[in-house]
């Protein structure tokens, strides 16, 4: 199907009366208003991390199309990287640092970093801009200053800023000359940088064949759960659990280290979720990885995996369809908004896309029903089965159940 | 194809019986926070130009909005369905294009796809044409990520460095690709999108010293953004991979294929009157 088609039918989503119309233009529709119950649900108590949502019950039809790839069941999370970082102190900087590379032209980015006892000052020093005219690199092939050297970029902090002010405020970057190859190298700085002064040191080694991969079969995971994260680099099934380390990192900053371990498998780092997963809604955790392995390569990289861990508020309970309707029932443990979307494809042999009916209400603890669909679904003539159901808490931005009836 | 899409559309609407429909366009903005981005973001030029497609010049929005919060804040979605609705309903829009640029694209997708977030959103979808997305960040950006990274404090202290927004490490690629597959729809896998998402896309960056086209949207601006590009693909445009930019919806056009003298656009200059984009968008009305 061309994309001129599926304007049209993009085109007919209506709300919730009006959706067994044929296909039309929203524009040129009698689309009337999705239903709206004024919900007489008071906020809860318990407001720990809920965004202010309003408590009205909002319906809505998505028409799909059948010619649409869509993949069902639970998502889960793939990361790749080519980079790694370290953090140094200015006494560090001033003896030299090894960067390791495995490909040439390496982009290597310095930025200062405020220190704990910076943080806890109220008027802080400020912070000591690293120019590429301050920086030294070497290695077999000689001292090279980076700012009069061949390097083919040098960036001052300046020049970033510009290009991004809302990213790169006090950093500057050059790329490692063609020239001076790959391999081991030392920077450091001549610049009087205070010694307990700290800088972050982020090599992209953007040549390179080798990314470190982390894969989760889950996006999003409760506590009912293990956290399980395969990690791998490129054409290496297992990596050297000695030098590899894994954290996970909550969105307010807690650390839990994961063990690390070598399988059939290969590399997995893992925990249990048995810790208080509160957090802002809609922030995720995150899997930091990092290995520097001792081998030939020497290859050093750190990834990042973004997850969901989030509390279990609620859950379906029973899924029945009926004539053209689909009713839900959940059950809910903590006062919210809820919905939920049935995913309905037609029936039959050559099962296609049909369209996704979803419904949102505010909810109290206990056991509560969804209504999808309606009777112009039913007198619409098109069977069409459930293949999926997911429920998400959008008070506290959830995903917390995809099943698939 | 979009020229197919208009025919069809036009011809729909008189097999409708409808062909007055009354057509407004809004632009809304990117990552940061606004309150005069007629002024500030897109450049009087650009607006006025794009207005002159409107057979009611009046029906122009300009969103302000505070989109440095996560897409779905009050401040960002929650703003931008505000004005969008106000917009709508007291112009009796019923042919709404939207016209967004970078994170805003992110902050329109999240309507699209959340319908039954707000009461406000089903009227805004079902009067929407379709959105003209100018470089998108749908899937992210490496450049976030590698501010992100490292940030030893996370949180509740990196933010005092004051560069660190949560759009920002909302717009790491491995957070966009959570959002995507979870609550976002438009992208592989997932459903279409309720109405287009056509993305403007960026490819290259240029900030030859003797080429005058270096300065559209400031020099400066676009030296810094060949230079980021070394943390991105050899198709980006300077903050954005081509990839993400065609990571949800569907490819209207890469840039060098419609502008003026095959100009690629840089992610500056995907927001100014650079090289007949603003004619483009216009005559897209």
């Amino acid at each position: 199907m061309n994309h001129s088609i599926k304007i049209m039918t993009t085109a007919c989503v209506t709300g919730l009366l009006s959706f067994s119309a044929p296909l039309t233009f929203a524009k040129n529709s009698n689309a009337q208003a999705p239903t709206k119950q004024a919900s007489e649900a008071q906020p809860t108590n318990d407001n720990h991390s809920i965004l202010p949502l309003e408590q009205k019950t909002v319906s809505f039809t998505q028409t799909l199309y059948p010619d649409d790839p869509i993949e069902l069941g639970v998502p889960g999370a793939t990361v790749s990287s080519k980079s790694y970082y370290k953090q140094i102190t200015g006494a560090a900087l001033k003896q030299g640092v090894t960067l390791n590379t495995h490909g040439d032209k390496a982009v290597v980015r310095v930025t200062p970093v405020k220190t704990a006892a910076q943080n806890k000052t109220v008027q802080s020093s400020p912070l000591t801009v690293l120019q590429p005219d301050d920086l030294e690199l070497t290695n077999g092939q000689g001292q090279f200053n980076v700012n009069k050297s061949g390097m083919a970029i040098k960036t001052t902090s300046q020049q970033l800023n510009q290009a991004h002010p809302s990213l790169f405020k006090n950093t500057s970057a050059f790329v490692i000359d063609k020239a001076m190859g790959k391999g081991s190298f030392q920077l450091k700085t001549n610049k009087a940088v205070s010694d307990d002064s700290e800088f972050l040191i982020h090599v992209f080694d953007k040549h390179s064949p080798v990314a470190l991969s982390l894969s989760s079969q889950k996006n999003s995971l409760d506590a009912s759960d293990t956290l399980s994260v395969a990690a791998s680099l490129s054409n290496k099934k297992a990596l050297a659990v000695n030098v590899s380390k894994a954290e996970l990192i909550a969105p307010d900053g807690r650390r839990f280290n994961m063990s690390v371990s070598n399988s059939k498998q290969g590399t997995v780092a893992q925990m249990p979720i048995n810790f208080d997963v509160q957090r802002q809604p809609g922030e995720l955790w995150k899997v930091v990885f990092h290995t520097e392995q001792k081998d030939n390569s020497n290859i050093i990289r750190t990834a990042e995996l973004a997850l969901d861990i989030h509390e279990k508020t609620a859950a379906i309970n029973q899924v029945q369809q009926h004539k053209g309707s689909t009713k839900v029932t959940v059950n809910v443990e903590k006062p919210g908004r809820y919905e939920v979307r049935a995913w309905l494809f037609s029936a039959g042999k050559q099962s296609l896309p049909q369209r996704v009916e979803y419904q949102a209400m505010w909810l109290e603890k206990g056991s509560h029903t969804f209504s999808l669909g309606n009777a112009s679904t039913a007198k619409s003539g098109q069977s069409s089965v459930v293949k999926q159901v997911q429920l998400m808490d959008q008070s506290r931005l959830a995903v917390l159940d995809i099943i698939q009836p | 194809m979009r020229q197919i899409h208009l025919v069809l559309l036009i011809t729909a609407g008189l097999f409708w019986g409808i062909g007055h429909a009354n057509t407004g366009v809004a632009l809304v903005h990117g990552t940061g926070s606004q309150s005069d981005a007629y002024n500030d973001y897109w450049k009087s030029g650009f607006v006025e130009s794009v207005r002159q497609g409107l057979s009611n010049s009046s029906n122009l929005l300009v969103v302000n909005c505070d989109f440095t919060k996560y897409m779905w804040d009050s401040a960002a979605a929650g703003c931008l369905a505000n004005q969008l609705h106000n917009f709508i309903t007291s112009k009796n829009i019923d042919d709404l294009v939207v016209i967004t640029h970078s994170n805003g694209g992110n902050v329109m997708r999240w309507i699209m796809s959340n319908p039954t977030w707000d009461s406000r959103y089903p009227t805004i979808i079902n009067n929407t044409r379709w959105v003209n997305a100018l470089a998108a960040s749908s899937l992210g950006t490496p450049l976030a990520d590698a501010v992100m990274q490292g940030n030893a404090f996370e949180q509740s202290l990196g933010w005092l460095l004051g560069y660190k927004s949560d759009a920002v490490r909302m717009q790491q690629e491995s957070w966009m690709a959570h959002y995507n597959s979870s609550w976002l729809l438009g992208t592989s896998g997932r459903p279409s999108l309720p109405k287009g998402f056509w993305n403007v896309v960026g490819t290259d960056v240029e900030s030859a010293v003797w080429d005058p086209d270096s300065y559209c949207g400031g020099y400066f601006e676009n030296v810094g953004l060949e230079t980021t590009q070394n943390w991105l693909d050899s198709c980006s445009d300077g903050f954005l991979n081509c990839s993400s930019q065609r990571g949800a919806g569907s490819l209207w056009f890469n840039d060098t294929d419609r502008t003026r003298g095959d100009e690629p656009l840089s992610h500056n200059q995907s927001r100014r009157q650079c090289f007949n984009l603003d004619v483009i968008l216009r005559n897209d009305l």
